[in-house]
């Protein structure tokens, strides 16, 4: 067995894409960066606590029924995936088309109840969001 | 193209953590932090039909199930999705979203999800669930 210690990878031919060999046959690759999430989050309506969180550096209580996120590296363009679950709550989520909310719509994603806008979500809020770094 | 051969990665200065750089080459990602650390495909009649770092299923009742996670989490704060789609003995096709339902709690050693039909709990056809998160 071999271990390789680092603490940064970076391709060679481009910084910013690495393959990784991940198919079953041995032979198919996937690029490491493509498939890592970029932003995760749990989160809380009631007092507006990111209880854990990965590249997300605040939460901000926008009205009742509604937060926007801001990701402390922000994404390349506005077409990441994300998923919001508001726990028993039906959710969906939009982004921020007003920039006097947040300085980028690339730093940051709105979360809103749209099975209730008049109720905060229940304290198990999941997001996650896949896409490009900037 | 070069290629490194390795079977494990650590980090140097923390172990478990390895900085990777961005798409757009200004800033960097945290390997571990990216990595999805349970999935899967199951049935709600506890049928696996695939999985990464899952036990076992418990069927705790219908439209009820518990996945076990193999190795751990860290902590009960992690996140992640979960969808559902068809009833377990509909027709209409694998992904006919006629259900909600979501997580019903998270622990270091498992997560429940639930699917509901507006008014019962009932079986469905695929649950995908992702989880994000620290490992123990």
């Amino acid at each position: 067995m071999s271990t390789l210690r680092t603490n940064a990878l970076e391709g060679v031919d481009a910084k910013n894409s690495i393959t990784i060999v991940a198919g079953a046959g041995n032979i198919t690759t996937t690029n490491v960066q493509e498939g890592l999430c970029k932003a995760w989050t749990v989160c809380d309506m009631g007092d507006n606590a990111l209880d854990d969180s990965s590249n997300v550096s605040s939460l901000t209580d926008e009205s009742t029924g509604r937060f926007y996120l801001t990701f402390t590296n922000s994404f390349s363009s506005v077409s990441h995936a994300d998923v919001a679950m508001f726990g028993s709550n039906g959710a969906h989520i939009a982004y921020s088309g007003n920039t006097d909310k947040t300085s980028s719509i690339t730093g940051s994603l709105i979360c809103s109840n749209t099975s209730n806008s008049a109720v905060d979500g229940s304290p198990f809020i999941n997001v996650t969001s896949h896409g490009d770094l900037a | 193209m070069a290629t490194l051969k390795t079977n494990t990665l650590t980090g140097t200065s923390t172990a478990g953590s390895i900085a990777v750089t961005g798409e757009g080459n200004s800033t960097t990602t945290n390997l571990q932090q990216g990595l999805g650390k349970v999935w899967a495909n199951v049935d709600s009649s506890t049928a696996s039909r695939d999985s990464f770092n899952v036990s076992s299923l418990t069927d705790n009742s219908a439209g009820n199930t518990t996945v076990n996670i193999n190795n751990d989490m860290g902590n009960a704060n992690y996140t992640g999705s979960w969808y559902t789609t068809a009833y377990h003995t509909s027709t209409v096709g694998d992904f006919v979203n006629n259900l909600t339902g979501g997580f019903g709690g998270f622990a270091t050693g498992s997560y429940t999800t639930i699917s509901h039909n507006g008014s019962a709990q009932v079986d469905s056809d695929r649950n995908f669930s992702t989880i994000f998160g620290d490992l123990a």
